[in-house]
C-alpha cells in the first residue's frame, strides 16, 4: 500500500470518526433540549390545570394538547380499592381543547395501577401511543379543580398529553441533514487529503525515481535537489552525499582490483615465460623438467586467477559485453578441439543435429563459458563430457553432461558463488580458481540467458545454459 | 646468405624483455632490447629493424606515442604487448599504428607465430600463403589480414574463406560449399548464407570493398571487382 493511500485512508478515517461524533452530539443535544421544551410546556399546562380554575387552565393549554380530568369522589386518603375508586369516580371528559381525533381516553391507554398511584399522590410521567400512531408525552398529578359554575373545588386526577411528533419530525430532519453534511464533508475532506498527499509526496516520488535510476552501473547520477528549504531538500541532499561516498568507494575498489590484476600480470608473464624458455630451449634434467613444469603450471594457474579476478572486477563495474551474430556450435567445436587432445583418455564430444545455431554474443566470452564448464567436468574426473546443443523455441539450449563424481545436493545452491568449492570429489584436483562458475553465470546473464545445474552423486552432472536464439529474420 | 631479420624489443619490464629476447634469438632473429620509449625510438631510427615488439606502459615516452612516431615514417610491423586488455585499449593501440596486439600474460608460441606472420607479410616470397587483392591468408598460422589489418576468424569462417581464396573467380553453389565445409550435415539449412554474412561483416568491417559476391540464383564467388 502506498504511503499516499495510507495517509489518505488514515486521516479520512480519523476525520470520519470526529465528524460522526460531532453529528451524534449535536443530535443528542438537540433531542434533549427539544424534549425538555415539551416537558416544560406539559408541566406548565399541568400546573395550570391543577392549581387554577379549569377555564383559565384550559385556555393556557397549547392547541395540540390532550387532557383528561378524572374527578375523585372519595377522599384521596381512602383509596384502598382501585375498583371502588373507579366505580366512585366521576369521569368527566370536557370538550377537548382540540378535537380528539381518536376515541382514546388517556387513562385507558395507561396501565391499570397508574390511577391508583396517582390517587396515592405519585406524579406520572409516561409516553403513550394513540391508535393513529401519534405519540404523546403524558404527565399526570393529583390536584384540585374548580369548576366555575359549581363554586366547589374537587379532588381530581389531571392528565395532560402533548404530542411529541413535531419533535420527532424535527429530529428526523436533523438526522437527515446531519448525515448528509457529514457525508459531504467527509467526501470533500478525503478528496482534499488525497490531493494534498499527492502534492506533499510528489517531490518524494521524484526523489525516489531519480534514486532508482542510480544503479550499480551508473553511480554518477544524482537526485535533483528541490529549491524549497524543507525536509525533502534535506533528504535529497543526504541521498546525494551517500551516493558520493558510494561512488567513491566503488571507484576505489574497482581501480584497486583492476590495478592489482594489471600489476600481477607482468610478473606472472615473466615467470611463465622464463619457465617455458628453460623447458623449450635448454636441456634440463628429468627432475628439472618436473620442477619447471610445476613453475609453469602454477604460473598459468595464477594467470588464470588474475584473468578471472579482472573479469569479475569488470562485471562489478557494470561492464557490458560486445555482442555480434555468431554460431554457438562453433564455440563448442573449438572447445572440443582445444581441450580434447589434453583430456585423453577422457572424451569430449559435441552433439548437435544442425550446423548452425545462431545467438547474439561475444564469441570469446561464450567460449570461456563452455571452456569453464568442460574443464570443470574434466576436473571432476569425467571420462566422457558431452556437449549437447539444440534449438528450444526462441532459445538455444546448451547442455554439458559429464559422468564425473557428481555434486552433493547441498552444494548446488552455492555453486555459482565466488570462491565456493565443493568439498570432496570436485575440489580434489583443485585446478580452478573458484571463480569459473561465477564468471559463467555473469557472462550468461550478460547475454540475457540463464544457467542451471542438475547433479547426482556418483552419476554425473548436467549444466544447462539457455541463451536467446538470434531471430532468423533481418539477414541479407 | 640472407640477413637475419632484426627485431627491436621495447619493454621496460626487464624480466619480460629478457625471455622474449631469448626466445627470439632461439628462433634465429637478431634482437636489440631497449627499456624506454625514447631510446626505443632512437634505436628504431638508427637500426631500421624489420619488426618492433612494443610495450605500452613505458617510461619517458609511452608505447602509443612511440607507435605513432614510427608510423609517420615507416611501415615496419609493430606488435604491442600490454597488460591492458579492454576493447577500448585495443582500438587505441591499433589506431596508433600498431599491427597487432597481445595481452599479458601471452603465450610465447603465439608471439612467435605473430612475429612470423608479420615478417612474412612484409616479405611475400613465402609459401603457405594465399593472396587475393588486399587479402592475405596465412594458412599455417591460420591468420587473415586485409590491407595489413589482422582479422579474427572462427574455424569455419577460415575454412570457407580458404575455399574461396584458393579458387578466386570460381562460382560455388551452396550445395558445393556445404559439402566441402560442413560435410557432416545434410543440406537444408541456411548455414552458407549466414557464414558468408559473417565473413563479409568481418572483411568489410572498416569499409573495405566487397570481396565475396553473390551470384544470383547460383551461389557465391570471391573476386576483385
Amino acid at each position: 500500500m502506498t504511503l499516499r493511500l495510507r495517509l489518505a485512508i488514515f486521516t479520512s478515517a480519523f476525520i470520519a470518526v470526529i465528524l460522526s461524533a460531532v453529528a451524534v452530539s449535536v443530535y443528542l443535544l438537540t433531542e434533549r433540549s427539544l424534549d425538555t421544551a415539551v416537558e416544560e410546556r406539559a408541566l406548565q399546562a399541568l400546573t395550570d390545570l391543577s392549581e387554577g380554575a379549569i377555564a383559565t387552565g384550559l385556555q393556557r393549554l397549547p392547541g395540540d394538547a390532550y387532557y383528561q380530568i378524572v374527578l375523585v369522589a372519595t377522599a384521596p386518603e381512602v383509596p384502598s380499592d382501585v375498583a371502588g375508586i373507579r366505580n366512585g369516580v366521576n369521569y368527566t371528559q370536557p370538550a377537548s381543547v382540540r378535537a380528539n381525533p381518536t376515541d382514546d381516553r388517556l387513562l385507558a391507554l395507561l396501565p391499570d395501577r397508574v390511577l391508583e398511584d396517582l390517587i396515592r399522590g405519585d406524579d406520572l410521567a409516561a409516553h403513550v401511543t394513540l391508535a393513529n400512531q401519534e405519540r404523546l408525552r403524558v404527565l399526570g398529578t393529583l390536584g384540585t379543580v374548580a369548576f366555575p359554575n359549581q363554586q366547589v373545588a374537587l379532588t381530581a386526577v389531571i392528565l395532560v398529553g402533548l404530542p411529541t411528533s413535531n419533535v420527532q419530525r424535527t429530529l428526523e430532519q436533523l438526522a437527515r441533514d446531519l448525515g448528509l453534511t457529514v457525508v459531504l464533508a467527509f467526501a470533500a475532506f478525503a478528496f482534499g487529503v488525497w490531493w494534498l498527499a499527492r502534492q506533499v509526496l510528489s517531490p518524494v516520488q521524484r526523489v525516489t525515481q531519480a534514486a532508482s535510476r542510480v544503479s550499480g552501473q551508473d553511480l554518477s547520477r544524482r537526485v535533483p535537489v528541490p529549491a524549497t528549504d524543507d525536509e525533502l531538500r534535506a533528504l535529497a541532499v543526504s541521498i546525494n552525499h551517500m551516493l558520493d561516498r558510494l561512488q567513491e568507494s566503488f571507484e576505489t575498489q574497482r581501480r584497486f582490483t583492476a590495478d592489482a590484476s594489471h600489476e600481477l600480470r607482468t610478473p606472472v608473464t615473466a615467470i611463465v615465460g622464463h619457465a617455458q624458455y628453460l623447458l623449450r630451449r635448454t636441456h634440463p634434467s628429468v627432475e628439472q623438467v618436473d620442477s619447471l613444469g610445476v613453475i609453469q603450471r602454477e604460473g598459468e594457474r595464477m594467470a588464470k586467477l588474475v584473468h578471472d579476478l579482472l573479469e569479475l572486477a569488470r562485471a562489478d563495474a557494470g561492464f557490458q559485453v560486445q555482442r555480434e551474430p555468431m554460431n554457438l556450435l562453433e564455440v563448442l567445436e573449438a572447445v572440443r578441439d582445444d581441450l580434447g587432445p589434453l583430456a585423453v583418455p577422457a572424451r569430449i564430444t559435441v552433439d548437435c543435429a544442425q550446423p548452425l545455431l545462431e545467438v547474439e554474443g561475444d564469441p570469446a566470452r561464450l567460449k570461456q563459458v563452455v571452456l569453464n564448464l568442460v574443464q570443470n567436468a574434466l576436473d571432476a574426473g569425467a571420462q566422457h563430457v558431452q556437449m549437447h546443443l539444440e534449438r528450444d523455441g526462441r532459445d538455444v539450449r546448451l547442455e554439458v553432461l559429464d559422468d564425473g563424481a557428481g555434486i552433493p545436493s547441498e552444494a548446488l545452491p552455492h555453486l555459482f558463488e565466488r570462491f565456493y568449492r565443493v568439498d570432496g570429489a570436485r575440489s580434489t584436483r583443485g585446478n580452478g580458481s573458484g571463480l569459473g562458475l561465477a564468471i559463467v553465470r555473469w557472462i550468461v546473464q550478460q547475454h540475457g540467458g540463464n544457467v542451471d545445474v542438475r547433479s547426482r552423486v556418483g552419476e554425473g552432472t548436467v549444466f544447462t545454459v539457455v541463451l536467446p536464439a538470434r531471430a532468423p529474420s533481418g539477414r541479407g | 646468405m640472407e640477413r637475419k631479420p632484426l627485431i627491436l624489443i621495447v619493454e621496460d619490464e626487464k624480466e619480460i624483455a629478457k625471455f622474449v629476447d631469448l626466445e627470439l634469438q632461439a628462433e634465429s632473429y637478431e634482437t636489440v632490447v631497449t627499456y624506454d620509449g625514447v631510446t626505443g625510438l632512437s634505436k628504431f631510427r638508427e637500426l631500421n629493424p624489420d619488426l618492433v615488439v612494443l610495450d605500452l606502459m613505458l617510461p619517458v615516452l609511452d608505447g602509443l606515442e612511440v607507435a605513432r612516431r614510427i608510423r609517420k615514417t615507416s611501415n615496419t610491423p609493430i606488435i604491442i604487448l600490454t597488460a591492458k586488455d579492454s576493447v577500448d585499449d585495443k582500438v587505441t593501440g591499433l589506431d596508433s599504428g600498431a599491427d597487432d596486439y597481445l595481452v599479458k600474460p601471452f603465450s610465447i608460441e603465439e608471439l612467435l607465430a605473430r612475429v612470423r606472420a608479420h615478417l612474412r607479410r612484409v616479405n611475400p616470397a613465402v609459401t603457405g600463403e594465399v593472396r587475393v587483392a588486399d587479402l592475405v591468408m596465412n594458412l599455417d598460422g591460420r591468420e587473415v589480414f586485409r590491407d595489413g589489418r589482422r582479422i579474427e576468424l572462427s574455424a569455419k569462417e577460415f575454412e570457407l574463406l580458404e575455399l574461396f581464396a584458393r579458387n578466386p573467380g570460381k562460382v560455388f553453389n551452396r550445395f558445393e560449399i556445404e559439402e566441402k565445409v560442413w560435410p557432416e550435415y545434410t543440406g537444408g539449412s541456411n548455414v552458407v548464407d549466414v557464414y558468408v554474412g559473417y565473413l563479409r561483416r568481418k572483411l568489410e568491417g572498416e569499409g573495405e570493398r566487397r570481396l565475396i559476391h553473390t551470384v544470383r540464383g547460383v551461389g557465391y564467388v570471391l573476386r576483385e571487382e
